[in-house]
């Protein structure tokens, strides 16, 4: 009887703050050209963009998860002194606007940037407009999500067996890959989910760092911004069909997301 | 564990409060008068020409403020027919004006642009003809194909016939472009003439040889749900007057014949 520990302003204001999300998903189902949707989906800018959305989205998790995760193990482990620097400074990109990242990544790496200056000099090649600046971009922006959750698993860890272990004279990076990591799976789990839809959902800064070309840097969100302008309809089945793939996701996930926030 | 998140979660939000701050600031300043705020929709080709017709029509109306949206004309007209709360639009195409016609009074043509190719005054690839384009090391943008600039690019690339490269992005609208190529990020852009005007000491424009295929009209109409439609009408005919057409003229923009 849980219901009965709630009381009734508690439920109102859960109930609009659900409402509040769940209201513009439903309307968007009901703008959904159904009839069509599936050809509207198979028209080559709506393939590409998909296409390329889930292969760019997937890669950039997969980087955040092997550079995110010692990043993580650092943060949590490191010295007191570094860390309290460190963290806000790789956390910001929460906070960054996604305007200010495409700045950056152009100010870091466009033909002028401060690296991509001499990689273009020597290699005639610059990141802007290519698709591995789409990675780029979804590696910048999800990657403190990852770090964010799997240091706090981290820090949640038991310490009593880190100890046995160090007591048997288990070298630090044994401490690291077969205590520390099988213990955060959720964690580690959770936060790869968030950094990847934090990946797939970017727009402002692939379009600024990256462009935009079918096939190549047009993105599903980008397909989405540019079909509104030349036909709704197609616009809102590429809509629907993120929505679907968002529920999904964390519908499949909700065990290991719970896990990592509650243990 | 909550407790830990919320730990690392604090500069976070203590920079967001800080960056908060100022725009309390610029609230909380009084004016005497509130201004009356037209707000004009403007196709992004006529950032530079439109803001300093602004500034002389704030002049000429003092307590008037315009606010300006510059944007690509379709994704203008996409939050116009959306309700966007507008006083004049002024598109880059008749094509994306004819999509509100039902939310915009009578429009006029005031002006005409053309495309052209736009190299770096360096201009390291020694791009001299429009077929440069098809050099191996060349790296090109236009606008998409749905955006007026796009559209022009487009035409005058298929009169032109020569050119079987691919551009490496389509942007989104005619000043994106711009920045890109003024930033060195690539080699060759299809802009406005307008823009190569505007940008001389950085720039300097291939012509395409059928300059008819590259043009594009721009109308300009009173929004018909405007909440100020006398001044509306004012700014329309300030751009429609002769010194409106000189200023349009002086920044390269032909006649709308």
């Amino acid at each position: 009887m849980i219901f009965r520990r709630i009381d009734k302003a508690t439920y109102a204001i859960a109930t609009i703050a659900s409402l509040v999300i769940i209201l513009p998903m439903v309307a968007l189902l009901t703008k959904v050209p159904w009839a069509t949707l599936i050809e509207r989906l198979r028209e080559p800018n709506s393939i590409s963009a998909i296409k390329l959305s889930l292969w760019s989205s997937l890669l950039a998790a997969v980087i955040v998860v092997v550079l995110g995760v010692p990043l993580a193990w650092f943060l949590a482990r490191g010295s007191d002194r570094v860390t309290n620097v460190l963290r806000p400074l790789v956390l910001a990109p929460i906070v960054l606007p996604p305007t200010v990242a495409g700045m950056a990544l152009l100010a870091l790496l466009g033909r002028n940037g401060l690296l991509g200056r001499y990689i273009f000099q020597l290699t005639g090649w610059s990141m802007p407009f290519t698709s591995s600046a789409v990675v780029l971009v979804g590696v910048f922006v999800g990657m403190p999500f990852l770090a964010l959750i799997v240091e706090s698993t981290f820090r949640q860890l038991p310490r009593d067996l880190e100890d046995a272990a160090v007591t048997d004279r288990a070298s630090a990076l044994t401490l690291f890959l077969c205590i520390a990591l099988p213990q955060s799976r959720n964690g580690i789990a959770t936060g790869a989910l968030l950094a990847w839809a934090r990946a797939l959902g970017e727009f402002g800064a692939t379009m600024m760092f990256a462009g935009s070309l079918p096939g190549r840097t047009q993105t599903w969100p980008m397909q989405v911004y540019f079909a509104m302008d030349v036909d709704m309809g197609t616009a809102y089945a590429l809509s629907a069909v993120m929505v679907f793939v968002a529920v999904a996701v964390v519908f499949a996930l909700r065990k290991h997301l719970r896990n990592a926030f509650i243990q | 564990m909550l407790h830990h998140i919320r730990a690392v979660a604090a500069p976070v939000i203590v920079t967001m409060a800080l960056s908060m701050a100022p725009s309390h600031a610029v609230i909380s300043h009084k004016t005497q008068k509130k201004p009356v705020l037209l707000i004009v929709f403007a196709a992004s080709s006529l950032t530079e020409s439109f803001t300093s017709l602004g500034r002389q029509f704030e002049q000429a109306h003092p307590g008037t403020r315009i606010q300006f949206s510059f944007l690509s004309s379709p994704a203008l007209a996409t939050q116009l027919i959306e309700g966007a709360p507008a006083d004049v639009f002024a598109s880059a195409s008749i094509k994306d004006m004819a999509t509100v016609v039902d939310r915009v009074s009578k429009s006029y043509l005031f002006a005409a642009n053309r495309v052209v190719l736009a190299i770096p005054r360096a201009n390291p690839l020694r791009i001299k003809r429009v077929q440069d384009l098809n050099k191996p090391n060349v790296k090109w943008i236009a606008c998409a194909h749905q955006v007026p600039c796009g559209v022009a690019a487009d035409a005058a690339l298929a009169a032109e016939g020569t050119v079987k490269s691919k551009p490496i992005s389509l942007e989104s609208k005619a000043t994106s472009v711009v920045t890109k190529i003024i930033a060195g990020e690539v080699d060759a852009a299809i802009v406005y003439r307008t823009d190569i005007v505007a940008n001389r000491k950085f720039l300097r424009e291939i012509p395409f040889k059928n300059s008819e295929a590259a043009i594009t009209k721009y109308p300009i109409g009173v929004v018909k749900k405007s909440a100020h439609p006398a001044l509306a009408k004012a700014f329309v005919d300030l751009v429609l007057s002769i010194k409106g057409l000189k200023l349009l003229s002086r920044a390269g923009f032909d006649r709308a014949k």
